[in-house]
């Protein structure tokens, strides 16, 4: 079951994705087409505006199909297949409509219809122009650091106030699932990560440097002028971006830390408004400025140098640059806006594989917290106090009281199991064949999937020792009865 | 300064950043004591290999117009340093001669022939290029 505000995001995501792959084949440099380069003087073909609009027509009503689609599906089930599936789609569709469109125009530049008279390629580079800044001065990254600072500093402040159990993951559901004991480790640790964070996109900012320089040698000068703008627009969202990202952890934060009084909901909402903020805002440099601020309206000087290369052949479907002559570490993107790496380059497989482990480590690490398996000592351990809860829910079968039996159920085992539907369960198998609970005692505990079995020998009007399971997660405060479990002979016939 | 490196032309690739530069820095475009990339980084941003601009930075640090120091780089040296060597004297004449060659084969006059060597000598003294 997914809460409203992961409802929210995805639905924002969705669109998000739709709009960005909409938009990116409008928005690439001029004279590369889906990842094809396409001569100047052919640029302005019929063909060409003819893929384009046939482009729109395709993704526009395919991909809106399927956003809405999923969209609605995800709305209406609240399932988390339904949501993953709905990604996945959505991602493969961005592909489908890449490699369909690249394959037409490489079909008509095989058939010669781009051909031109004297092969050019003329490569244009300016002597001077990393001797003036190009990016955002590292001090202003004084500002996130201070929230940094800020984080790291609560506990030290307000240790007494921090709980002795932390809440640490949070489900689809919006439901904290796991919890882990207070130690200065787990206090500092979203502090770390906003230090980790902050710190990377202050070496995105040197990376926006030392990219390789690309000018259209057809206007030069215009052509440089855009690029700086560019990679300083660029660099100046990626401070935001990091104080944008570091509040979203400080609103998490203080929710582990349970400083602030803030329900699940909330801090969703908060958490997904920066971060909506933050992606739509990629869209607005996109659509405005296009890659590598080629669109950025810029007098034309009237210089010219020539004709650009055709260098389809470094690049591998028009994605990958490879080319291990060039020294070059980090290029721009040939389809999109942004910047990649030089495959051809040993040193790029080093990055990738550092950035994929980063991204990795993230989703599975807090997954892998969650799943830790709890031993039979500390299984046991729970059951002094998880006692008043089943005394609670056995109490309320015993005199029909199925209000209170249901007093402590977790949400989740609510949503399948409310008062109602178990005074009809009960009334309708269990009272009959066994009657109420009169008497029970604790048997032992079991361990397994994160989650703790209390077994109780329950003594029934109608039949003695009847297996009774109730269901907890072992580090759960309030001790939520997350399933429950009836055995006897007499019910399995 | 921008470089322009014309990858469909015959004349190799060192050679015509050799070119570009001298040019540069004939034209007013390079002023002296002008800093270059360093070879990496101009061999990045044009797209070649690390070899080829050693080679070109290399030939005109030979040929005097370059200057290469420890931490401040590639500079550009000063006018006065780069002097008329009996070296150049003959590879002007050299150079000349396919261009005067030519010029007679196509019947194009002495005067015309030298019309065009200052038309084009004071282009780039004006800080042009032609």
């Amino acid at each position: 079951m997914i809460s409203t505000e992961n409802l929210l995001m995805f639905t924002f995501v969705t669109l998000f994705l739709y709009a960005m792959t909409w938009i990116t084949p409008h928005r690439t440099r001029r004279g590369i087409v889906f990842g094809v380069r396409v001569p100047a003087a052919h640029l302005d073909r019929p063909e060409i505006a003819g893929l384009l609009r046939e482009y729109d027509r395709f993704y526009g009503v395919l991909g809106g199909a399927v956003a809405a689609g999923f969209i609605a599906a995800v709305w209406l089930t609240r399932s988390a297949p339904a949501f993953f599936a709905g990604l996945l789609t959505q991602l493969a569709l961005v592909y489908v409509a890449y490699f369909r469109f690249r394959g037409k125009l490489l079909a008509l530049k095989e058939s010669g219809i781009f051909a031109v008279e004297r092969p050019s390629g003329v490569v244009v580079v300016d002597t001077r122009f990393r001797e003036t800044p190009l990016v955002v001065s590292w001090r202003w990254y004084a500002a996130p650091w201070l929230i940094v600072a800020i984080n790291a500093l609560l506990p030290v402040a307000c240790w007494a106030g921090i709980p002795a159990r932390l809440p640490f993951h949070w489900n689809l559901a919006g439901q904290v699932d796991n919890w882990v004991d207070k130690s200065w480790a787990m206090v500092e640790a979203m502090p770390l990560l906003m230090a980790f964070v902050t710190g990377m996109m202050m070496v995105f900012s040197l990376v926006l440097r030392a990219v390789k320089q690309e000018i259209n040698p057809e206007s030069p000068g215009r052509s440089v002028a855009q690029n700086r703008l560019f990679r300083l627009r660029w660099s100046k969202y990626m401070l935001a971006s990091s104080v944008a990202v570091d509040l979203v952890f400080t609103v998490v934060n203080l929710n582990i830390l349970s400083l602030v009084p803030m329900s699940a909901s909330v801090m969703m909402l908060l958490i997904f408004g920066l971060l909506f903020l933050t992606m739509a805002y990629t869209l607005v440099l996109t659509a405005r400025d296009g890659q590598g601020g080629s669109y950025i309206p810029v007098p034309d000087d009237g210089q010219t140098a020539g004709a650009p290369r055709d260098d389809d052949r470094f690049y591998k479907w028009g994605l990958f640059y490879v080319n291990a002559d060039d020294p070059a570490l980090w290029v721009e993107k040939r389809y999109g806006v942004g910047w990649t790496l030089n495959f051809g380059n040993r040193r790029s497989w080093l990055i990738m594989g550092a950035l994929l482990a980063v991204a990795l480590g993230s989703i599975l690490l807090p997954l892998l917290l969650v799943r830790s398996e709890v031993g039979a000592a500390a299984a046991e351990a729970i059951q002094p106090c998880a006692q008043p809860v089943v005394d609670n829910l056995l109490e309320g079968m015993k005199t029909h009281d199925y209000e209170r039996a249901v007093k402590d159920f977790s949400p989740e085992m609510l949503a399948a199991m409310d008062a109602a539907k178990m005074r009809q369960q009960a009334e309708s198998v269990f009272v009959p064949k066994l009657g109420v609970p009169e008497a029970w005692r604790y048997d032992k505990a079991k361990a397994k999937g994160g989650f703790v079995s209390l077994l109780y020998r329950v003594d029934f009007t109608q039949e003695k020792d009847v297996t009774v399971r109730v269901v907890f997660r072992p580090k759960d405060p309030e001790f939520k009865v997350q399933g429950l479990w009836l055995d006897s002979p007499k019910l399995r016939q | 300064m921008l470089l322009k490196i014309d990858f469909e032309n015959e004349v190799p690739i060192y050679l015509q950043l050799r070119n570009q530069i001298v040019l540069g820095i004939a034209s007013g475009a390079l002023q002296p004591g002008e800093s270059l990339p360093s070879v990496r980084q101009l061999a990045a941003d044009v797209g070649i290999n690390l070899h080829t601009v050693n080679k070109a930075y290399a030939t005109l640090r030979a040929e005097g117009f370059l200057a290469v120091h420890k931490r401040e780089g590639v500079i550009v040296r000063r006018r006065e340093e780069m002097a008329a060597s009996e070296g150049f004297a003959r590879r002007l004449r050299a150079d000349l001669e396919p261009s005067a060659a030519e010029a007679i084969c196509r019947s194009l006059d002495e005067a015309a022939f030298l019309r065009v060597c200052a038309e084009v000598y004071r282009l780039i003294q004006g800080g042009r290029q032609a």
